[in-house]
């Protein structure tokens, strides 16, 4: 079995672990690059959204490289992520590539995951320890790597030389996929802290701080949202963005309890907002301003792709979240069409926009 | 002076308006609907509701502007459910927060929360809910409850032998004709004629019979949804899709139309899985894609095209018996 | 070190835009001394070039010019070219600027050759701002290409509006479809002021409904950019809204305005980067190569002026912008 997923964040890191140590080969599909774009574009029905043209994009060029089983996410709606399996089977296979489809439901996890994950295993006769070990080995190698991107959004905005963060990022991304062994960990993770160390930064700046919200798929992936993170970043900004693919499993496990601003959290917290839960990240793309608000961030970016039919009715409400919170909110809906100098306008100009407020308010502190 | 509910001529409306405004008038409520669509309705709604959604909802926009000043109560119900296996578009359980966070001085919205895949949440109890918050008591709900749902079996029965009642196909004919054609779509699509510039009207007007989902008995779609292989969750999604193979597969249509609308999550999904089919099959397929850019000049054009194939076909297989 | 009178200090703004590219001079009191607007042509280099010698021409004598602020989509081009202290997004440049003039404004309209642009503003604030996103109803260039298509001069646009007594309704929100819908309506022989008046109210309904939707519009009210001449398109703002239309005397130079104070702004005892207005005789162009050192495969400008490379960007991981850094 050569086994491909669509690029997610890190979600690659993990499954190429299990794949090392217990099997199946795991082919990553190449990284998403204008080409992918172009290849969902041109296969995709009319009136799709962004996510759907990436991810098909991702299987075509997986197949290519000879991967024959495909696994991916799908739930029992309301939005469209769970018609992908026999929509993009279809196409697919009108292109003349053969494989095997993998629904994994999230509301099965014991069917879908367990039980299955359990039968490859024996299949392949793998021990249960060795199994639990290379879960867990993933499991760390996913939160380092997202520990990297956390520290990449504290550092990018004080360095000196533009772009030495990103290049850290990217080294350190690289060691930890290296690991091969839990021992290791420790060490590259010391290497890890001493790269971002030596980043020649200025600590004299304040930079502001933006909490990105919005659709899953278009918060997590750089390439579905125009790099958004590390422009910002360069701009002197602090981001944090809301979608992680540990919390992600962790909120499938009912397990937020553990994580501090929670998914779970933010849906409380839009109850005054939207009276019912929606599905998908539409109440807590509306609670995460709020919760991020009071933990002193001073701005919020959402993000969506064009059309998308949860994240369009945060949009109106998250207008007046914006004002009764008194926090600035910038919304941009991607599709193909969406050009970088808008972007980047627009990010300047919200930048430029909190920076004078905050300027204002501590001159009306001095004052006091 | 009785109390008015307004319900917008949008959205679900077109497939339960028998049941509100008989439950409503049973609770001795003066119900009033908003005008039917047109071009100055639309125009206002579009000053109010924000691009990133679809025809239907920016209607609903427009047709919630109009009653603002002639009602008490705005009836917007949050239908996520009414079967035990599948959904609505999820827009429709955020579209009162949607309107109330767009248009200052909206009458307050009786906004109930009808998921029948949930008891607390079923149809009656949502009902309940704000026909006491309304005044009236709930052995009153109940009668008025029953009369609706009586009422919606008569219009259901009627609609599968294909006679609709005037609201949504106002003198409709059912010509004798050998020109069959099965439209398709969610019903804000199918009924609204200023959506569909008259569609079916003009269907009719061209001599062709027009066969609707609404006659497709729900175990033949659930057949047809089997075979597919997906247990699709959309109720409309399932109902189209359903419709659509079984005329398709069973031979009683020349043509087959499906109204969709730019930017609908569920027709992008289900429109791939029909034409796919459709290609294979014997009938004329034709999917009309409606955005706010569309010209009634191109419609008549695709349809006039349409119909001349189905002719030609025809003739082709007379002249080969 | 020669003490120079405050009176003899100038700020020089440019704004280079797709369309038009505009420089304004401003003394320390943010008085206006001189401006210039004319035309990109899509060659913004000599734009500026051209800029700067005219504007050099209208400059009072004594003047020294300070701080250089450069503002437009060709922002980075412009601040490279001429050595700028201050490289600002055009819609805090316009904010400063609408400010400055009427610190009690609460709402700007922009409507410019290539994009429109609204900004909210409180307590001299920006809080809120839109820009447009897909279409070009709601812009200049829509009017021009009407204007060349009816064959009248789109400097007497304004005048042919303002004598209709019942503008024609123009329908459709796409340029394409309003223009059919135009055609149509001549054809039928509606007079011609009326077809026009028409044209400015679909704009800005069009505006209305893309820019604007969604934000709070209250007085006073400011109306800039090139097409903020046409008194036909303030007329149909003011009918719309309901609320008197200011259209600003420096209308057209707001941007560049604005670039200046801000240059203004940060100039304090700091020794300008301006290369001095010798620039517009340097030949300068760009050329743009392909980095192969990842596979990103980056496009980088590179900007050259009198033959020796002073400025790259475009790259996405900053070593070719470190490389040279800026003068």
């Amino acid at each position: 079995m050569k086994l491909t997923v669509p690029h997610i964040g890190h979600l690659d890191v993990f499954l190429d672990t299990l794949g090392k140590t217990i099997g199946p080969e795991f082919i990553a599909p190449p990284k998403t690059s204008p080409r992918t774009l172009s290849l969902g574009m041109k296969y995709a029905p009319p009136s799709t959204c962004l996510p759907f043209k990436f991810i098909l994009g991702n299987f075509i060029e997986a197949l290519e490289q000879g991967a024959d089983t495909i696994a991916m996410v799908s739930d029992h709606g309301p939005c469209r992520v769970g018609m992908y399996d026999v929509v993009m089977q279809q196409i697919l296979r009108d292109l003349g590539f053969h494989f095997t489809w993998i629904s994994m439901d999230d509301t099965q996890i014991w069917r879908d995951y367990l039980v299955r994950f359990n039968r490859e295993r024996r299949a392949r006769g793998v021990s249960i320890w060795r199994t639990l070990r290379a879960l867990r080995l993933g499991w760390k190698k996913l939160r380092f790597c997202e520990k990297v991107e956390f520290l990449a959004h504290r550092i990018r905005p004080l360095e000196r030389k533009r772009g030495e963060t990103t290049r850290v990022e990217a080294q350190c991304i690289k060691l930890i996929h290296g690991v091969n062994h839990p021992n290791q960990l420790r060490e590259v993770w010391k290497e890890c802290l001493r790269l971002f160390d030596r980043i020649e930064k200025d600590f004299t700046r304040k930079p502001l701080k933006v909490v990105i919200t919005g659709e899953g798929y278009i918060v997590i992936n750089p390439h579905a949202n125009q790099e958004i993170e590390r422009r910002l970043g360069e701009m002197g900004v602090e981001v944090t963005r809301t979608v992680w693919i540990s919390h992600k499993i962790a909120h499938a496990l009912h397990l937020d309890c553990f994580i501090p601003k929670s998914k779970a959290k933010a849906i409380k917290a839009s109850k005054p907002y939207l009276k019912y839960n929606l599905g998908g990240e539409c109440n807590s793309s509306i609670g995460y301003p709020i919760l991020f608000k009071r933990a002193g961030f001073e701005g919020a970016i959402q993000l969506l792709p064009l059309g998308c039919m949860l994240e369009a009715v945060a949009k109106p409400i998250l207008v007046r979240v914006s004002k009764e919170y008194d926090l600035p909110i910038l919304t941009f809906s991607f599709d193909e069409n969406l050009s970088e100098t808008m972007v980047t306008t627009r990010l300047s100009a919200f930048i430029d926009l909190l920076q004078r407020r905050r300027e204002r308010s501590y001159l009306k502190q001095e004052k006091k | 002076m009785k109390i008015r509910i307004g319900i917008p001529r949008t959205l679900l409306y077109y497939r339960y308006f028998t049941f509100w405004t008989t439950f409503f008038s049973s609770l001795d409520f003066e119900v009033v609907i908003s005008r039917p669509t047109h071009r100055s309705l639309l125009e206002e709604g579009f000053k109010y509701v924000d691009g990133d959604n679809c025809i239907p909802i920016k209607m609903a926009f427009g047709h919630v502007l109009a009653l603002q000043n002639q009602v008490d109560f705005l009836f917007v119900p949050r239908l996520l459910s009414l079967d035990p296996k599948s959904c609505f578009c999820p827009r429709t359980a955020g579209l009162p927060e949607m309107l109330k966070y767009s248009i200052p001085h909206l009458p307050p919205i009786l906004d109930p929360y009808i998921d029948e895949r949930h008891r607390s949440t079923n149809l009656l109890s949502s009902l309940t809910e704000i026909g006491q918050k309304l005044g009236k008591r709930s052995k009153e709900i109940k009668e008025a409850f029953q009369q609706a749902q009586k009422a919606f079996q008569v219009f259901w029965e009627k609609a599968k032998e294909g006679s609709l009642p005037p609201e949504l196909f106002p003198t409709r004919s059912l010509p004798n004709s050998d020109k069959r054609i099965a439209v398709l779509g969610h019903p804000y699509c199918l009924y609204d004629p200023f959506l569909n510039f008259n569609l079916l009207r003009l269907l009719e007007d061209s001599g062709a019979l027009v066969l609707t989902q609404e006659m497709v008995e729900s175990k033949e779609i659930e057949v047809e949804i089997k075979k597919v292989g997906k247990d699709i969750y959309w109720t409309f999604g399932r109902e189209i899709l359903g419709a659509g193979l079984y005329y398709l597969y069973s031979n009683r249509v020349d043509g087959l139309i499906y109204i969709t609308c730019f930017s609908c999550g569920v027709d992008s999904m289900i429109e791939p899985l029909l034409s796919h089919r459709a290609q294979r099959g014997e009938a004329v397929y034709f999917c009309l894609m409606i955005d706010e850019h569309t010209g009634v000049g191109g419609i008549r054009t695709r349809l006039e095209a349409f119909l001349e194939t189905i002719e030609r076909r025809k003739r082709f297989q007379k002249a080969k018996r | 070190m020669k003490e120079k009178d405050d009176q003899m200090k100038g700020y020089l703004g440019i704004d280079v835009g797709s369309v038009s590219t505009d420089l304004a001079v401003i003394d320390q009191e943010g008085r206006v001394l001189c401006y210039q607007y004319g035309l990109t042509h899509g060659q913004p280099i000599l734009a500026v070039q051209r800029g700067l010698k005219e504007i050099e021409s209208r400059l009072p004598k004594g003047v020294d010019i300070c701080g250089v602020g450069t503002t437009g989509s060709a922002r980075q081009l412009a601040g490279a070219l001429v050595g700028a202290d201050v490289v600002k997004n055009e819609i805090t440049a316009h904010a400063v600027a609408s400010v400055h003039f009427y610190p009690e404004v609460k709402t700007v309209l922009e409507i410019g050759g290539q994009d429109s642009k609204i900004i909210i503003i409180r307590d001299g604030l920006v809080i809120d701002f839109g820009m447009n996103t897909v279409c070009a109803a709601g812009t200049g260039s829509f009017l021009d290409q009407q204007a060349l298509r009816l064959n009248v001069p789109i400097e007497t646009f304004g005048d042919y509006a303002l004598r209709s007594n019942s503008p024609v309704r123009i329908a459709g929100r796409c340029t394409v479809f309003a223009e059919s819908d135009m055609i149509h309506k001549q054809q039928m022989g509606y007079p011609l002021s009326d077809i026009i008046a028409g044209l400015c109210e679909a704009l800005v309904r069009n505006y209305l409904n893309n820019v604007a939707k969604g934000k709070e519009i209250r007085s006073p009210i400011l109306f800039q950019g090139g097409v903020a001449a046409n008194q036909g398109i303030k007329r149909a703002f003011e009918k719309e809204l309901k609320e008197e239309i200011i259209v600003p005397k420096y209308y057209p130079v707001m941007g560049a305005i604005g670039a200046a104070l801000l240059a203004k702004e940060k100039m304090d005892g700091v020794e300008t980067q301006f290369k001095g207005f010798r620039v517009a005789e340097l030949e300068c162009r760009t050329e743009s190569l392909v980095c192969k050192d990842c596979e990103n495969r980056c496009e980088v400008v590179k900007f050259i002026m009198d033959s020796k490379p002073i400025a790259y960007w475009g790259d996405r991981c900053g070593k070719w912008e470190s490389e040279i850094g800026r003068s």
